[in-house]
Order: C-alpha cells, then sequence, then structure tokens
C-alpha cells in the first residue's frame, strides 16, 4: 500500500535533471574532460537551466589529471562557490549527493552540478588496477591478482559456499539485467543472453565467466542539485534517505557483507518506508553476488531465502532492479559507475525512462559499493528518492 | 623468497595484521611488532583465465592464516581448497606452497 508523498519545502535539496553520454567501449576520441562537457550540456538541458545557474561543482573521475575539479571549473566556464572532488569509485556519487544535499540546504551553494566519468583503454586500465593503492600495489600487483575479477572470484566463491547458490543463480542475476538492458539504446549489451550464453561464455576466474564482469566503457554521467523552489524542467525528485558506512568491519570479514548491513535500519527509520513500498531499485552491481549481498542487507530478501528470491523473484519486476541493464549491460565507465545507478532511478522517478519506463514509479533506491582497499570494497552508501509530483 | 608471511602485531592489543596499518582499528595504538606466521588454511581458489586482453596462469587464494588475517596469496603447485599450506613471501608477495607434511 503506497504511502502518501512526503511533503516538500521550498528549502529542500532535489534532483533536478540527470544525463549520461552514450556509454562506448574501445577507445575514443574524447578525453575524459570532452565527456565530463558533453554530459554537462545534456543534464543543463535536462534541467531547464543554463551554465550560469550553476554556482557549485563536484567531480570524480580517475583519470582527470593533470587536472582536478577548479580546472574542470575553469574549462567549463563556470564560476562557482562550492568545490569537491571525490574518489571513491562506486561510492562517489551518492557521496557527493551527500554533501550537495547538504550544502544546497545550508545555503552555501544555490545549485551543484556533480559530474562522474571516465575514457580509457585497456592498458592504462591495467596501470590503474594495479596501482590502485598501497596495498594492492605492494601485495597484490605481483602476485598477479587479476584485479578485482580476480579477488571478486574469491568472494563469489566463499558466497556460494555460505549460500548454495550455483553458477546459474548468478546468471540469472546477468540474464534478467540484460532483459532490461535490450531497452536501453546507451546499453553496450543489449542482446538477449539466455542461461546457455552465460555458461558458455568464456571464463575469466572461477567460478567468474565473461558476463559476470561489467564491460569497460567510456562515459559520463550527471546530476543537478538544487532547492526545491529552483527545479525548473520535469519533475523534481527529493532525497527522502541517505546513509553510508565505510570500512564498516576494517577489512577484518570475508567480503560478504557491506556497510550496509550497518545502517540498513537507520536508513529505513528515516526514509519511513519499507522494501516493499520501493518501485525501482539501481543497486550497485559490479559482480551478481554484490547485487544479492545488498538486496538482502536492506531487506529486500523475504525470509533471507536467496535461493528462492533469486529464482522466482529477482526478474519479476516488484520492485524493477536495474533498469538500465545495470553497468553488467549497459558497462561500466570508470567512476561514473557510481553515478549510473542513480541517473536512472532519477530517470525513472521523473518519467523519463522511454521503452523501459516502469509505471507510476514513485519510490526509488539508489546503493553504491566500492573501493576494494585490499580483498573486498570498503565503501556503502544507499538513497532513497522520492518523486514529488 | 622467504620463509613464512610477516604479520604486523599491535603491541598493545595483540591485533594480527596483513597489510600493515597505521594505527590499530581495536585500539588506536601506533606501535607494532612483526611477527611471523609460517602456515595458514586456504580457503577459495581461482585460476586467471585472462587479465584484461593477457593470457594468465597464475592460481590465486585467500588463506587464512593461522590465529590471523584473511591474506590473498599466490597459491602454488598442488595446494587444494581447505588444506593447511606454508606461507612464503616473494617480494612482498603472499605466497602458499604445499605444506611439508602433505608432500
Amino acid at each position: 500500500m503506497p504511502r502518501p508523498a512526503s511533503v516538500i519545502g521550498a528549502e529542500q535539496a532535489v534532483i533536478a535533471g540527470a544525463a549520461e553520454t552514450p556509454y562506448r567501449r574501445g577507445l575514443v576520441r574524447r578525453s575524459t574532460q570532452k565527456l565530463l562537457a558533453d554530459v554537462t550540456q545534456r543534464v543543463l538541458r535536462n534541467a531547464g537551466m543554463k551554465l550560469s545557474d550553476i554556482d557549485g561543482l563536484g567531480v570524480s573521475s580517475m583519470t582527470l589529471a593533470p587536472d582536478r575539479v577548479v580546472d574542470l571549473a575553469f574549462r567549463l566556464g563556470l564560476r562557482t562557490n562550492w568545490l569537491m572532488e571525490d574518489t571513491n569509485g562506486g561510492a562517489a556519487t551518492l557521496n557527493m549527493l551527500a554533501h550537495a544535499r547538504r550544502a544546497v540546504e545550508a545555503g552555501d551553494a544555490r545549485t551543484v552540478l556533480l559530474l562522474a566519468g571516465d575514457r580509457f583503454g585497456a592498458e592504462d586500465f591495467v596501470g590503474l588496477v594495479d596501482n590502485y593503492n598501497t596495498a594492492i600495489r605492494d601485495h597484490l600487483a605481483k602476485i598477479p591478482f587479476g584485479g578485482p575479477n580476480g579477488l571478486f572470484a574469491l568472494v563469489t566463491s566463499k558466497h556460494m559456499q555460505a549460500t548454495g547458490l550455483n553458477r546459474e543463480d548468478y546468471g540469472r542475476v546477468a540474464i534478467a539485467q540484460r532483459a532490461w538492458a535490450a531497452k536501453n539504446p546507451g546499453a553496450v549489451y543489449r542482446s538477449a543472453l539466455s542461461m546457455e550464453d552465460y555458461l558458455a561464455a568464456p571464463m575469466v576466474a572461477e567460478p567468474l565467466g565473461r558476463y559476470d564482469c561489467v564491460p569497460v566503457v567510456n562515459g559520463a554521467d550527471a546530476v543537478i542539485v538544487t532547492r526545491a523552489d529552483n527545479a525548473r524542467r520535469g519533475r523534481p525528485v527529493a532525497i527522502r534517505s541517505l546513509h553510508a558506512s565505510h570500512n564498516h568491519d576494517l577489512h577484518g570479514g570475508d567480503g560478504l557483507s557491506t556497510g550496509l548491513s550497518i545502517v540498513a535500519d537507520a536508513f529505513w527509520a528515516e526514509a519511513d518506508a519499507a522494501p516493499a513500498d520501493v518501485d525501482v531499485v539501481s543497486v550497485y552491481d559490479d559482480y551478481p553476488v554484490m547485487v544479492l549481498i545488498q538486496l538482502a542487507e536492506l531487506g529486500f530478501v523475504a525470509d533471507d531465502d536467496l535461493k528462492r528470491f533469486v529464482r522466482s523473484e529477482l526478474g519479476a519486476g516488484s520492485p524493477a532492479i536495474n533498469t538500465s541493464g545495470g553497468q553488467l549491460s549497459a558497462g561500466q565507465a570508470g567512476f561514473a559507475g557510481g553515478a549510473h545507478g542513480l541517473v536512472e532511478v532519477v530517470r525513472q522517478l521523473r518519467g523519463e525512462a522511454r521503452d523501459r519506463q516502469v509505471a507510476d514509479a514513485r519510490l526509488g533506491l539508489v546503493t553504491g559499493y566500492g573501493m576494494t582497499v585490499y580483498r573486498y570494497g570498503a565503501c556503502a552508501n544507499v538513497a532513497l528518492l522520492e518523486r514529488t509530483r | 623468497m622467504s620463509n613464512g608471511l610477516t604479520l604486523q602485531v599491535c603491541r598493545s592489543c595483540g591485533c594480527r595484521y596483513f597489510p600493515a596499518r597505521l594505527l590499530c582499528g581495536q585500539c588506536g595504538a601506533a606501535q607494532f611488532d612483526a611477527a611471523v606466521a609460517t602456515t595458514g588454511v586456504l580457503e577459495q581458489v581461482t585460476t586467471l583465465h585472462r587479465a584484461f586482453g593477457r593470457e594468465a596462469a597464475a592460481r590465486v587464494g585467500s588463506i587464512r592464516v593461522d590465529d590471523g588475517p584473511l591474506v590473498i596469496v599466490r597459491v602454488g603447485p598442488g595446494c587444494l581448497p581447505g588444506e593447511q599450506v606454508d606461507l612464503a613471501e616473494d617480494n612482498g608477495v603472499p605466497v602458499a606452497a604445499r605444506a611439508d607434511s602433505q608432500r
């Protein structure tokens, strides 16, 4: 039974626009900066705003060097009162959203543009992966460890052992998301994926095959955060609850839990909502195993019966999960991966998701996850968003 | 290649860490001693088939160091999940080798 929409005050921060460049595989000519400029123009059009309306800028990118956020402001022609740069990958954009929301509500900025994007080739990627942090550079790169694929292969096999799920179960995640991707012209994998295709795909690192791993793409995402009374074009989207927990277990665990397990109760209490109220979900999907872990931690898996959930409920559409196809089908544009799910949920709540629009989507949930500090991701956050009219 | 894997042991509470921390997350202390762990139990193993386009035959695993942390290792020949293995260190890289007792 849907609860009544919360009342939005004029001074409350809302998301007033969202955009994404098409995602492209392989080397593209355009620099990271050009991708970010492209998505800036797209999000301004979506929000019905001009460049001069923006007075705050946040960015998340791992390929912006030698530029920093102020260089980006300079090159985009932005005068700002507020700047931030967040390098926390899959959790960066929800982190920036948390800061931007407070800045707007406190009056430090009126309208904040949040950008995330990356452009790189396969050879850049190896260098980035091997030098991701001190622990990886010193203790993993020379194993060699296979990047996140190697580590999440170990997490997935541990999860199989703990839950009794089999390869087909993780395949069901990829297959369900691919069905959505067929309706997303921006996704790089769009053709239907059968269980036979999934199982026959080349192995990457047992038990992970090709379709358990995100295709690396070039692209950028953006949202605009402003006061409710300043939103222009389209439905403003309110932030009903936003919580984060990073390094929740001091990295002493086995990767089968995230910080969401710590904040889930407080998150739902602040939202004054329950999983059954949610219409659309973007759960951070670097690997199918993390989709299942996060959904379970947030209470979407009744009786913790993961087998039943994955075999009969996951693809049933209530709630609709990873409706862009997720990163597993649409692609992961570096740190834009942390913004992709947010842009998709905002599009759904604004009624702008075209062929894949979820009917009457009112409440949407987004998670962020990532930053492998050693064995698994240390960052986690979650937001509940609501359309306001 | 040296025998054993060097862990950090918190001087005030005894927590054991790998890789090195700056402060102990349990008690906040900054002083650590070194301890060499020689064995552990191999938990999960994977074989890297493709690593961003290059062929890599390496096996990677996770080891529960005896009385210590879970560590990612290069897995040597003949090591099986669930078995006790010997630990070594190759230029900072933890390595699991078939335990003497299993050979």
